[in-house]
C-alpha cells in the first residue's frame, strides 16, 4: 500500500524541528540549508508551511532529468535521486511546479525528500502532528472528514442567521 | 563562410590564469563523453568550444549558443586529465559576453532578481517534456528559492488551477 506524507499547515507551529531531524538523519548535521523539508512562513496570511516533495505519480523531474538519475523506488513508492548519476544541473529544481528538491549549498545537487526508506524521520520529530505518515486511502478519508466537519459548521452558521 | 582566426582573442576573454590553463588541453574528448548534454544534443561538445577558443575563432564562439547551454555541472572539470577548470573557463566567457552586453540569454528570478538559468537550457528541457505537459511560464521564471512562497499566492493565475 502506497503511503503518503499528509501535511495539515494549520496545525504547524513553525518550530522547524523536522528541518532539524531531516539534515540529521540525511547528512548527519544539524543544519536546515540541508534538509529535504522546508517551513516557508508566509508574512500575509500568518501561516507556516511545510513544503516537501510530493512524490507525484508521473513526476516532471523524471521526465526533465538530462542523466535519468531519477528513479521511482519500487519497494516504498518514493521518487528518488541517484547522487552518484545526478550531475547538478538544477533542472529538476527548475520545473518542479510544488518546489520539492532543494539545492545542496555545498555541492550543488538536489536534495529530495526519499520517505527515509518507509520511515519518515520528520514525523517522529513533528510535536503538533502537522506532518503524517499515513496510507493514501486513509489520507483521502481525513481530508474528507475535514471538509465535512467544515461545511457542517458552515450550514449551522447559515441556520443561526435565518 | 570564410573564418578568420584572432589569435589575441583567447586572451581577451579569459582572465590570464584560465588563458594559460586552456592550452594544456590535450584533446581527448574525455569532457564531450561525460557531458550530459551530448546524449540530447548532436552539435554540441564542450570540446568544440575549447578548440574554437584556442584557434581564437571569435565569430564561432560568439554566435553559438552553447556558452549559454552549459548547464555548469562541472562533470568535464572532474575527469579532465589535463585539469582544465572548464567551469571557470565557461563562465569567464559569460562574463566576458555580459560585459559586451550579450544579456539576451540570461534569466532573472522575477521575485529575488537573481540570475538561475539561461533560455537555452530551458529550450532544451522543453525537448525532454511530454508535449502534453504546459508549464506557466510565469512561474518558470521564478528561483527554486523563492517557488515555495509563489506557490500559495492567491493572485497568481496557477492558484487553484494546478501549475502544470
Amino acid at each position: 500500500m502506497q503511503k503518503i506524507l499528509l501535511i495539515d499547515p494549520e496545525k504547524c507551529t513553525g518550530c522547524r524541528s523536522c528541518e532539524s531531524a531531516c539534515s540529521l538523519f540525511h547528512e548527519k548535521s544539524i543544519n536546515p540549508a540541508l534538509a529535504h523539508i522546508h517551513v516557508v512562513k508566509m508574512e500575509t496570511s500568518g501561516l507556516y508551511i511545510p513544503i516537501v516533495c510530493l512524490q507525484c505519480e508521473r513526476p516532471i523531474c523524471e521526465d526533465v532529468c538530462p542523466v535519468k538519475a531519477i528513479k521511482r523506488d519500487q519497494k516504498t513508492g518514493a521518487v528518488v535521486i541517484d547522487t552518484d548519476v545526478c550531475v547538478g544541473c538544477r533542472l529538476c529544481a527548475i520545473y518542479c511546479p510544488f518546489a520539492g528538491p532543494r539545492i545542496n549549498p555545498k555541492n550543488g545537487k538536489p536534495l529530495k525528500c526519499d520517505l527515509c526508506n518507509g520511515d519518515p524521520t520528520c514525523v517522529k520529530f513533528c510535536e503538533p502532528k502537522a506532518i503524517q505518515y499515513v496510507d493514501a486511502t486513509q489520507a483521502n478519508m481525513i481530508k474528507r472528514k475535514n471538509a465535512a466537519v467544515r461545511f457542517s459548521e458552515l450550514v449551522k452558521n447559515l441556520l443561526g442567521t435565518l | 563562410m570564410s573564418v578568420t582566426p584572432d589569435p589575441k582573442f583567447g586572451l581577451e576573454m579569459l582572465t590570464p590564469q584560465n588563458a594559460a590553463n586552456i592550452r594544456g588541453c590535450i584533446q581527448c574528448g574525455k569532457c564531450s563523453s561525460v557531458c550530459p548534454l551530448v546524449r540530447h544534443r548532436e552539435h554540441y561538445s564542450p570540446i568544440e568550444v575549447v578548440k574554437s577558443v584556442t584557434l581564437g575563432l571569435k565569430d564561432i564562439v560568439l554566435s553559438s549558443d552553447e556558452i549559454w547551454l552549459c548547464l555548469t555541472c562541472q562533470a568535464c572539470t572532474k575527469i579532465c586529465p589535463a585539469g582544465i577548470k572548464f567551469q571557470n573557463f565557461m563562465d569567464d566567457l559569460r562574463g566576458a559576453l555580459k560585459g559586451k552586453g550579450v544579456t539576451d540569454y540570461i534569466l532573472r528570478c522575477k521575485r529575488c532578481g537573481k540570475e538561475f538559468t539561461t533560455t537555452p537550457i530551458l529550450k532544451f528541457a522543453e525537448k525532454l517534456m511530454p508535449k502534453e505537459v504546459k508549464v506557466y511560464e510565469d512561474y518558470l521564471m521564478l528561483c527554486p528559492q523563492c517557488k515555495a512562497y509563489v506557490l500559495l499566492d492567491k493572485s497568481a493565475p496557477w492558484y487553484g488551477r494546478g501549475i502544470i
